[in-house]
């Protein structure tokens, strides 16, 4: 087994070249020169060529793609044409924000969807189980940043009991001031998550093996959890694993809404001062993090699907 | 007649209808879906009918009542007058939100098409030649969809400026490579059956067999993703508004109401409800007439 996390853990180098390469290519095709920004108005067209030489502005594409990611594995981004301070300064101060709201984004969408979605399935037909399917179809339809307004709206301004935005000093202040983003954002996986959870048991209650488990005595709690859920749980494993994609998406509309000093929030910021070397970081990492989160997912796979497990001991035993 | 009776007494038993017939029988009947199916229509009526009424008048309504800024109703909540009350330079929202349908439509519609034309070259190049080919494009495609949508929206959009091309470009490029694993596994589905071999033995060239045999055959499942995929891209178009790096102001689009919203919120929440409300209905309905088409195209999925 571990040769198949070994092999997923390398298919992660090229993966990401490639995808630092698109993300490289889109930001490359912008008209604004880089030296014209950094010098501002002082720029004079020699001063202009001077730094175009400096910076190996004109050098070919690919030369610059190679230096780029030599650059990033040294935890260089470049410099902020904002801030005047490294790139990676500023996103390092800010991705544990994200992190913490992305992270807890993801618990709420475990701890929430995947229950919702066991009822649902065992009750199915039930008013329980209609409620949260629709539910799950509002949910899933909801523009994330127009339920994080309506969150405000309700519990900042009309019932002033949470934060409207930022990010609290101090444990309790920090925690409250998450609620708020962090429900927003697991919104949409919360609704996909449940319905996944919910057809993939519907498979799996009407396997003849729940029936064998039943005959032999078993208890119901037993089945459920042993016999149906973790058979269920692989195309959830899955569901969440993509949409952790939509979540990181939406991490940039959710802190946009609360002012949550993250990346998301950061990449908006950059985008409308020009700042490109900035919006290139916040998109590398964003992508990167998706990317692990990818190969974590599949090596998560080799731990909860017994095929993975097999293929790999009887490939080991030849 | 006569012909039609010995056709009748051929198929005796097996059901005649065609599968498109079959399949809107079965959509007929799912009230839901022809509920999403009919406000869907609905919206399109609404934009051709403004898109129309704009020629006609040579945009005279859209100056005077969509864009036009009357200070003196900033903010104005929802009255007999103005039923969803007014935005902050005293625009009533709900002109606002008829003469934004078309954005919304457009490039969810629009943006679709142009990644289904992308996704379904790649997707039925990769399906119809295996081997090398197809473990070239779906390795490019494998490093596309490692970058969120959203995000891959955004860079576009940052690099290339908020022009109606660029946008649509931005919603498209991120859904071209779901399409195309889409359109290759049902190309790969089809491409072994006899009436592609029948087509290859009369003298068919692949080109041909691709567009003539295999598409028509393999449309079902790429039809319904493409109908959900509509959905996905109307939020996308909203949440880039949002953002302001979307559709300009003053277009009436729904997300960039929304933007407003959140500065004003203290003082006229009926700018933050409403629009996400639209955005919201219009989503479901494609997204329950989309679902009812999976349903009635291949009822071995229901569930």
């Amino acid at each position: 087994m571990w040769k198949y996390v070994l092999k997923r853990l390398l298919l992660l180098i090229p993966v990401m070249l490639g995808t630092i390469l698109v993300v490289f290519f889109i930001m490359d095709q912008s008209d604004v020169d880089p030296a014209k920004v950094m010098l501002g108005d002082a720029a004079t067209e020699e001063t202009i060529a001077q730094l175009h030489e400096e910076l190996g502005l004109d050098d070919p594409f690919l030369v610059r793609y190679a230096r780029y990611v030599l650059n990033l594995i040294k935890g260089d981004m470049g410099t902020s044409y904002n801030y005047h301070t490294p790139v990676a300064n500023q996103i390092a101060a800010r991705l544990p924000n994200t992190i913490l709201l992305a992270g807890t984004a993801v618990l709420l969408t475990i701890i929430v969807g995947i229950p919702i979605g066991v009822l649902a399935a065992k009750k199915q037909y039930s008013f329980f189980d209609n409620i949260s399917m629709v539910f799950c179809l509002f949910g899933a339809a909801s523009p994330a940043f127009w339920i994080g307004l309506i969150l405000v709206l309700v519990f900042s301004l009309k019932l002033p009991i949470l934060p409207a935005s930022g990010m609290g000093k101090g444990f309790i202040n920090c925690l409250l001031s998450l609620i708020l983003p962090a429900i927003t954002l697991s919104l949409h996986g919360t609704a996909t998550a449940a319905r996944t959870t919910r057809s993939s048991m519907l498979d799996t209650i009407r396997q003849d093996y729940i029936d064998t488990a039943r005959a032999k005595g078993t208890s119901e709690k037993v089945i459920t959890r042993k016999h149906m859920l973790r058979n269920a749980l692989i195309p959830v494993i899955t569901a969440v694993g993509l949409n952790f994609g939509v979540l990181l998406g939406g991490s940039v509309l959710t802190e946009t809404v609360f002012a949550w000093p993250g990346i998301g929030r950061y990449v908006i910021e950059s985008i409308k001062t020009q700042d490109i070397p900035s919006v290139l970081g916040c998109v590398v990492t964003l992508s990167v993090m998706f990317t692990i989160v990818n190969v974590l997912v599949d090596i998560l796979y080799a731990f909860v699907d017994p095929r993975i497990k097999a293929q790999y001991k009887r490939a080991g035993r030849k | 007649m006569n012909e039609k009776q010995t056709g009748n007494i051929v198929t005796n038993g097996i059901n005649s209808r065609s599968l498109w017939a079959e399949a809107w029988l079965r959509f007929k009947r799912n009230r839901v879906a022809v509920a999403g199916l009919i406000f869907v229509a609905f919206l399109i009526v609404v934009s051709i009918a403004t898109l129309v009424l704009d020629l006609v008048t040579s945009n005279e309504i859209y100056n005077a009542y969509v864009v036009k800024q009357n200070l003196s109703l900033k903010l104005a909540p929802p009255s007999a007058e103005h039923v969803f009350g007014c935005d902050e330079y005293g625009r009533d929202i709900l002109f606002r939100l008829i003469w934004g349908t078309r954005y919304s439509l457009f490039i969810g519609v629009v943006s679709i098409a142009i990644a289904l034309v992308g996704g379904g070259i790649l997707g039925s190049i990769a399906g119809f030649y295996g081997g090398k080919v197809d473990q070239m494009i779906m390795r490019v495609m494998d490093v596309f969809l490692s970058i969120p949508s959203m995000v891959m929206a955004i860079a576009i959009v940052s690099a290339l400026g908020t022009g109606m091309t660029n946008l649509l470009f931005s919603i498209a490029v991120p859904q071209i490579p779901r399409l195309a694993r889409i359109v290759r596994a049902s190309v790969m589905s089809v491409k072994d059956r006899e009436f592609v071999e029948a087509a290859r033995s009369v003298g068919a060239g692949d080109f041909e067999i691709i567009l003539k045999y295999i598409i028509p055959n393999a449309l079902s499942p790429i039809i319904v993703q493409a109908s959900l995929s509509v959905g996905a891209a109307i939020l996308s178009i909203a949440g880039l508004s949002f953002l302001g790096i979307g559709v300009q102001p003053p277009a009436p689009e729904w997300g960039s109401i929304l933007n407003a919203a959140r500065t004003y919120m203290r003082d006229a929440w009926h700018i933050s409800v409403i629009p996400g409300l639209m955005i919201m209905i219009t989503v479901l309905s494609l997204n329950v007439a989309g679902d009812g088409l999976r349903d009635a195209l291949d009822p071995k999925l229901k569930n």
